[in-house]
């Protein structure tokens, strides 16, 4: 079954490279928050020391809307094309579809994270005073929890024809609000101010939600695609 | 049919009694908290509703996520009719008790809402998923509905749990009204709560067992429609 | 022997009753037409076949697998061909197969790929993207998908749909040269011609029941015809 995921995986990553639908939009909608982000603090001049505790959500927000974006167009585009009958027609078990999205969303999420990091600061030239690392680490475990919960829920949501988009974030965000969003701001501004140790509680509360959502998403997940 | 009927009944006259001891014991019956620690003793009697209310949101979501599960397994109509009749009950008294908290924070706190109350913001979050689970029911066209719905409803309850484990990271303000200084709860209180728990329960029963009636009868309205030939 | 069977078999969709109480026995080998007006039940069959639906109740027993059981044996035995072709076309060709053949877990080597491609003849559009084909290339490119497992049972819903007359006759040729193999196939169709002409058993499906089963043998085009409209008038 593993097998079958990674190749889905790679499926998607390479169409992904090739076309740049999901990708590129995801860049730019990430840099537009970020230049809103901006501008609606640019009047405070707003400086370093007020700027930190600022931090985390204007990150979190961007990384969340940006990936509900990309969560969006991973299964809509199966769906439409009606390829994701050609994949449900595969000898395995059917959460090897569901495990092959996690991994070429994870991957392309990912990417746009990053990019939001670096949009981030260059507009408001932050200085993180050497504790980058810690704080991408956190970006690596929250975006992984918030891609295993996304992908699951964004596979319910693809089945409404008249409100598919609005659909993911209203089943995404109290989903998650608490159980990602929560512990990774927390760990966030935690990892800002220098010491990732203090953080172990927020990233063990990642760690366990994701195993949680990967069960159930193991259980669930031949019920949201069969008919 | 004549049972039901019966039952029906039985359910309302006791939902009533208990609804009218309720208030009795709330506003009368239970002592006002004499502590001078307390800014707004005489509000705290809206905890009897407060509490209830929330008990048969939790109750009624518990129900849903059963109800979900023997869906799945099963996928019998009725098992979906009861959880979606118990999420829409379920959000009017998770709404009750999200409305009545504020009213006593502003006479105690002197602020509507304190986000750092973990068990009223967990309240409000799970209202914020099953406004989700309404809203995806109403979204979906095909048949499709009920099987999402239930799947969601499953997420959605697993959800509070592991809201309350990852609560820990933050300090709770939820105040212990129920706890004297000792620790443990007074015997008059005690009974008001019972009594108020008890009463919304039946209420809960009561209004569900309408709900059913009310989708059963849309669905056999729907069976003659198409015997009719109609739409 | 029966390779596909169908015991009492029914598919709600909510209060309404899609299929009703199928009953069905099919030979290894043969070739199955099935008929039914708009609505009947025809494409809910096939998904059900396929395992992409799960039915209400009833046994569904394909190539010796039980459907609710051994589901995944099941699709290792079927190949699914509607109108459709369940192809990437950001993908080129040989990616689309070579992606294919791993989903099923299969060792395909590039010499295989260029054989099945020759098949279908388009080993010269081999690194093109699907997107670039013609309706009909693509069809024949899916005839390609589905058999490179090569399942003994092929399930075809109206895969006729908008080809042009070329790949009209190469995918019937290939469906008869499958036939010769000893494939068993089930063809869903409405040119009641064409599935005359092709066809060894014919199977006419109306609200969701078999109306008519009868041999080809038996029944002669326009007798047939006339039986066909005379079915389509009872399922309004």
């Amino acid at each position: 079954m593993m097998g079958q995921a990674l190749t889905i995986a790679k499926k998607d990553i390479k169409t992904e490279f090739r076309t740049k639908e999901m990708i590129f939009s995801m860049f730019i909608f990430s840099l537009f928050i970020m230049v809103a982000f901006y501008f609606a603090f640019y009047f405070y001049s707003i400086g370093q020391e007020k700027l930190e505790p600022l931090v985390p959500p204007i990150l979190w927000i961007t990384f969340c809307f940006a990936g509900m974006f990309g969560l969006h167009t991973s299964f809509s585009k199966e769906k439409d094309r009606g390829s994701l009958d050609g994949l449900m027609l595969c000898p395995m078990d059917r959460s090897a579809i569901y495990f092959g999205k996690i991994i070429s969303n994870y991957f392309l999420i990912l990417l746009v994270d990053i990019s939001s990091v670096i949009f981030f600061t260059m507009f408001f030239s932050y200085d993180y005073n050497g504790n980058i690392i810690p704080v991408l680490i956190v970006v690596l475990l929250g975006t992984f929890s918030f891609v295993i919960s996304g992908t699951l829920v964004s596979g319910i949501a693809v089945n409404s024809r008249s409100i598919r988009g609005v659909l993911i974030p209203i089943l995404l965000i109290p989903v998650i609000l608490l159980t990602v969003l929560m512990p990774s701001i927390n760990a966030t501004s935690k990892a800002l101010e220098g010491n990732i140790l203090d953080a172990i509680p927020e990233l063990r509360i990642l760690g366990m939600f994701a195993v949680i959502y990967i069960a159930l998403a193991y259980l669930l997940f031949d019920f949201v695609l069969e008919e | 049919m004549k049972f039901d009927k019966k039952m029906d009944t039985m359910v309302l006259v006791l939902a009533l009694v208990f609804v009218l001891l309720a208030i009795y014991m709330a506003l009368i019956y239970t002592p006002v908290v004499d502590d001078p620690g307390w800014n707004a003793p005489k509000a705290q009697k809206i905890f009897y509703f407060h509490v209830s209310a929330a008990w048969v949101s939790f109750l009624a979501f518990g129900v849903v996520f059963i109800m979900s599960i023997l869906y799945l397994a099963k996928g019998l109509k009725k098992w979906d009719d009861l959880a979606f009749a118990s999420a829409e009950v379920g959000v009017v008294f998770c709404t009750l008790a999200i409305v009545t908290g504020p009213i006593w924070g502003s006479a105690e706190w002197g602020v509507y809402w304190r986000w750092e109350d973990t068990k009223l913001t967990i309240t409000f979050v799970l209202w914020l998923i099953f406004v989700a689970y309404l809203v995806l029911r109403g979204g979906v066209e095909s048949e499709d509905k009920s099987r999402l719905a239930a799947i969601f409803g499953i997420i959605g309850f697993v959800c509070v749990p592991l809201s309350f484990v990852s609560s820990r990271i933050w300090q709770s303000m939820h105040p212990n009204v129920v706890a004297t200084s000792e620790g443990s709860m007074s015997a008059e209180t005690g009974m008001g709560l019972l009594a108020g728990v008890v009463a919304f329960t039946f209420l809960y029963l009561f209004i569900l067992k309408k709900r059913l009636n009310i989708i059963e009868m849309t669905s056999k309205i729907e069976d003659l429609k198409e015997k009719i030939g109609g739409l | 022997m029966s390779i596909i069977s169908l015991k009492s078999l029914q598919k709600r969709y909510g209060r309404k009753k899609v299929l009703n109480d199928l009953n069905l026995e099919v030979t290894e080998g043969e070739f199955v037409v099935m008929f039914g007006p708009n609505g009947a039940g025809k494409t809910t069959l096939i998904r059900i076949l396929s395992t992409l639906s799960r039915p209400t109740s009833g046994k569904v027993v394909i190539n010796g697998f039980d459907l609710a059981e051994e589901s995944i044996d099941v699709r290792n035995s079927i190949g699914v061909l509607s109108h459709n072709p369940f192809l990437y076309d950001d993908l080129t060709l040989r990616e689309n197969l070579f992606f294919y053949s791993r989903m099923y877990g299969l060792k395909k080597d590039e010499k295989t790929i260029k054989a099945t491609a020759d098949d279908i003849g388009l080993l010269h559009r081999l690194n093109d993207r699907v997107g670039q084909f013609s309706r009909g290339m693509k069809q024949r490119a899916a005839v390609a998908r589905v058999v490179l497992h090569n399942p003994p049972v092929l399930l075809l819903d109206e895969p006729y749909t908008g080809l042009d007359f070329k790949a009209w006759g190469t995918v019937t040729d290939m469906l008869m040269k499958f036939h010769k193999q000893g494939k068993t196939i089930f063809l869903i169709t409405h040119n009641v011609e064409l599935g005359h002409k092709i066809g060894e058993r014919l199977l006419i499906l109306v609200n969701g029941r078999i109306a008519f089963d009868s041999k080809k043998s038996d029944m002669d085009l326009e007798g047939f015809k006339e039986k066909y409209h005379g079915l389509m008038e009872a399922q309004r």
